[in-house]
């Protein structure tokens, strides 16, 4: 097993200095994130300790609920996350071409990058997971035995994950190209979100927590079925401990563990059969067949033009369908599975529907004017000097990236304006009056921020790895102020409104809400516009 | 024409390009000389207005960058290092995307981009992706790109590497053919063959720093009676007389 460790190894270096990009700063980089893991730990370990605390009348045993829940939340993030994951490292990545010229066998190449993704998913599963068990353990005076086996549990847990997603992509590897690849992909684990969220929303022992009397017959069976999801094995073992049994409970740990284990080996025994030949087909690239019908027409206006390069560009980017696409798909999910559906039980009056409309136009707007906005502007990176050494004004190309994010962000609100009277009904009206104003300064409000903070990293030199379409940078800071702004507009001012609504009646209502965004819209937005467009004229390009 | 007054780019301490004083005349190819990192690309880039100067100035058609960028950049086309083009787009609909972004008018640019791609060699692949087109083909669609709209200053960095002989010969005729109507081409190089063949007048530059300029005929009277030749001329200057004791080394 060296070589694939060395595999593994490389590959955990080349992610710990892409994180670290300058020399300076790698020494501090292992101590820092080992800090900033024992404080996440610390305070995850904390705050289980104080919900496991909690008396629930209802709910006996609340702490197995919860690790129960804490440990299904891991396994719907990864499994997730798992076919992209599973789809760049085993298939899409770089060196690949270069291991496969080494005289390095194949399932040891998968070996390797296989160890690699459970090594980071653990990292995550440590972290976020394994406080729940430690806290139990406390809690209750459990044994060394149990952390042990708790730990180890953690470290096993992303291997299902992983071998489901591989078990996925590798047969359709052997049939398709890339791209086709990409896509299918895409679809799948689109629908596999939803599956996995379906499934765990029904068999969610959390369900059972709030609806138990609401479970028909179908619910009761589907919740006899999450005893078979991996979560159960963390309660029952746990359980088990707790009994004082503890060995029935590390018998339980074991299985669970050598099931992982044996897991691993099935795929390691696939992937020396079939691996390879996949691999070989998927990296032949596959013709785009460009329609004629695309072809721009002469004589169109500069901005025009440059709208028309990036919509087309971004139809013929497959990393771009793949996140458009799955972004559009949990929209509609998302909206119907939390918005409509319990929006028939909401009660009466305008109160929580002001504050479910307002957050829905925030959390959609986000997605298709925040995200998409950078997407559109960084797809100009590479080719930028193009339009940098072109007599185009600052002020055309801003619009011009501007229009396209913004226009949709208004097209699906008003969409789901429409959709939501006539979903909701009456109770509706009110609320859709009053978020109104939310229609429009929104999107115009996240196309500007993200415009702007955008426009500040001037990091417009091509990407080193191609599938990065936005850098590391851009992205963490919008994920602060977007965090903020959904604080602000999709929870804050949204209950503002409604506790106004209550006592001031609907006119003087909108006319606050009116108000407020038209100050940040004006006070907020139109500066934002203003500073991007300077300081894309003093654009340069440095590398 | 291009001219440009102490023009000076500092990264920190570090000066990759000391008051360059550059005359340009239109209807010259004038050659830029220097080895790798003497500053080539750096100035290239203040000149198009990719980069701003640390200090002093640069005049296209006697139109000051900094001052009118616009109208300067509406005069200049540029022949980048690396190709990097819009890889999802098309030949035909990126030269279309550059007349529009140029306000060529639709009836002159149609037959200009159909007349560009022929002359180029590129009709064939014209309705294809340019991610599939190969390094010199992208390097066709950019120079493409930088004639559309006939511009009067045309700046190219480091031409003809990546390109066939043909290409390459293809290049040459095509900025003869260009200087000799009147409008100016400013062209970067390490490659001594070219530079002696194609420019009537070169500049060269090592560290940031003009060291020599002049015809080739003028360089090589400084040489010395005619003895050495540019090759000795350039080593000299740009101080590479080490690569001799390099070979000496590699023959032992
Ligand atoms: N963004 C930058 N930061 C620091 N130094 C740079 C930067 N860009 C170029 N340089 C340095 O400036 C010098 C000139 O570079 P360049 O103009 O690209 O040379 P060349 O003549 O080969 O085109 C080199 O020494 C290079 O390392
Ligand atoms: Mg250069």
């Amino acid at each position: 097993m060296k070589k694939e460790f060395y595999i593994a190894k490389a590959l955990i270096l080349s992610r710990l200095n892409s994180i670290a990009k300058k020399k300076k700063y790698r020494k501090f980089l292992i101590p820092s994130i080992l800090a900033i893991i024992a404080v996440v730990f610390y305070f995850i370990q904390k705050f289980a300790i104080y919900l496991f605390g909690l008396r629930l009348g209802f709910l006996p045993n609340l702490p197995l609920y919860l690790l129960n829940l804490a440990v299904l939340a891991m396994l719907i993030f990864l499994f997730l996350g798992s076919i992209t994951t599973i789809l760049s490292v085993f298939y899409l990545s770089n060196d690949i071409t270069l291991l496969l010229s080494m005289p390095v066998s194949g399932k040891k190449v998968f070996a390797g990058r296989f160890l690699y993704v459970i090594a980071e998913d653990s990292v995550y599963t440590l972290v976020l997971v394994f406080p729940f068990f430690t806290a139990f353990g406390i809690m209750n005076r459990l044994g060394i035995l149990y952390f042990l086996l708790s730990f180890l549990f953690c470290i096993v847990l992303p291997v299902l994950p992983a071998v489901f997603a591989f078990l996925v992509v590798m047969p359709l590897a052997n049939r398709v190209s890339s791209e086709r690849l990409q896509n299918i992909t895409m679809v799948i684990s689109v629908l596999l979100g939803m599956a996995v969220y379906f499934v765990t929303q029904i068999a969610n022992p959390a369900y059972g927590l709030f609806k138990n009397n609401h479970l028909t017959g179908i619910g009761t069976k589907l919740l006899l079925i999450s005893k078979f999801f991996p979560s159960w094995a963390a309660a029952e073992f746990s359980a088990k401990f707790l009994q004082g049994s503890v060995l029935a409970g590390s018998g339980i740990a074991l299985l669970f563990i050598g099931a992982n284990v044996l897991l691993f080996y099935l795929a390691y025994a696939l992937a020396s059969k079939y691996y390879i030949k996949g691999l070989f087909n998927a990296r032949r690239t596959e013709r785009v067949v460009v329609k004629r019908k695309w072809i721009v027409k002469p004589g169109q206006s500069p901005i025009r033009a440059l709208i028309n390069k990036d919509l087309k560009m971004l139809m013929r980017d497959t990393k771009v369908k793949v996140l458009l696409f799955s972004n559009l798909a949990y929209l509609a999910f998302f909206a119907v599975a939390f918005g409509f559906m319990p929006s028939k039980s909401t009660q009466s009056g305008s109160f929580s529907s002001i504050v479910f409309l307002i957050m829905m136009y925030v959390i959609v707007d986000y997605f298709l004017c925040g995200q998409n906005t950078l997407i559109n502007l960084f797809i100009d990176r590479e080719s930028i000097w193009v339009i940098l050494t072109s007599p185009l004004k600052s002020a055309v190309f801003y619009w011009s990236k501007f229009i396209p994010p913004f226009s949709l962000g208004i097209i699906v609100n008003l969409l789901l304006l429409v959709l939501s009277l006539i979903l909701m009904g009456v109770k509706a009206s009110y609320a859709s009056i009053i978020s109104l104003p939310v229609v429009i300064a929104m999107p115009f409000i996240f196309t500007v921020t993200a415009l702007f903070i955008g426009f500040q990293f001037t990091n417009f030199h091509t990407p080193k790895d191609p599938r990065k379409l936005i850098s590391g940078r851009v992205v963490l800071v919008l994920a602060v102020v977007y965090f903020v702004y959904i604080l602000i507009f999709g929870i804050g001012i949204p209950i503002l409104l409604s506790f106004i609504a209550k006592f001031k009646g609907i006119s003087f209502t909108f006319l606050v809400s009116l108000i407020i965004f038209a100050i940040v819209s004006f006070g907020g937005g139109f500066p934002l516009v203003m500073l991007s467009i300077k300081k894309y004229e003093g654009l340069q390009i440095t590398e | 024409m291009i001219e440009t007054v102490d023009l000076t780019k500092k990264y920190g301490e570090f000066v990759a390009v000391n008051h360059l004083n550059l005359h340009v005349k239109s209807g010259e190819i004038y050659g830029f000389l220097g080895p790798n990192g003497a500053g080539k690309t750096t100035t290239i880039r203040m000149l198009t207005g990719l980069l701003q100067p640390t200090s002093g100035k640069v005049f296209i058609d006697g139109i000051n960058m900094e001052e009118e960028p616009i109208k300067a950049k509406a005069r200049i086309g540029l022949i980048p290092d690396t190709p990097s083009v819009y890889p999802k787009l098309t030949g035909n609909e990126f030269l279309n995307f550059i007349a529009a972004i140029y306000e060529i008018p639709p009836e002159e640019s149609v037959h200009k981009v159909k007349e560009i791609l022929e002359m180029l060699e590129l009709s064939h692949k014209a309705d294809e992706l340019i991610e599939t087109y190969s390094h010199g083909m992208k390097q066709k669609i950019v120079i493409a790109a930088a004639l559309l709209h006939d511009p009067s200053v045309l700046i190219l960095d480091e031409p003809t590497v990546g390109l066939d002989p043909k290409s390459a010969k293809l290049i040459k005729d095509l900025l003869r053919v260009y200087a000799s109507r009147g409008k100016t081409v400013f062209m970067s190089t390490h490659i001594l063959e070219i530079a002696e063949r194609m420019c009537d007048r070169v500049g060269i530059i090592n560290h940031g720093t003009l060291i020599a300029e002049g015809t080739i005929e003028e360089l090589r009277r400084r040489v010395g009676e005619g003895e050495g030749t540019l090759e000795d001329l350039f080593l000299k200057l740009t101080g590479g007389e080490d690569t001799k004791d390099l070979l000496k080394f590699l023959e032992d």
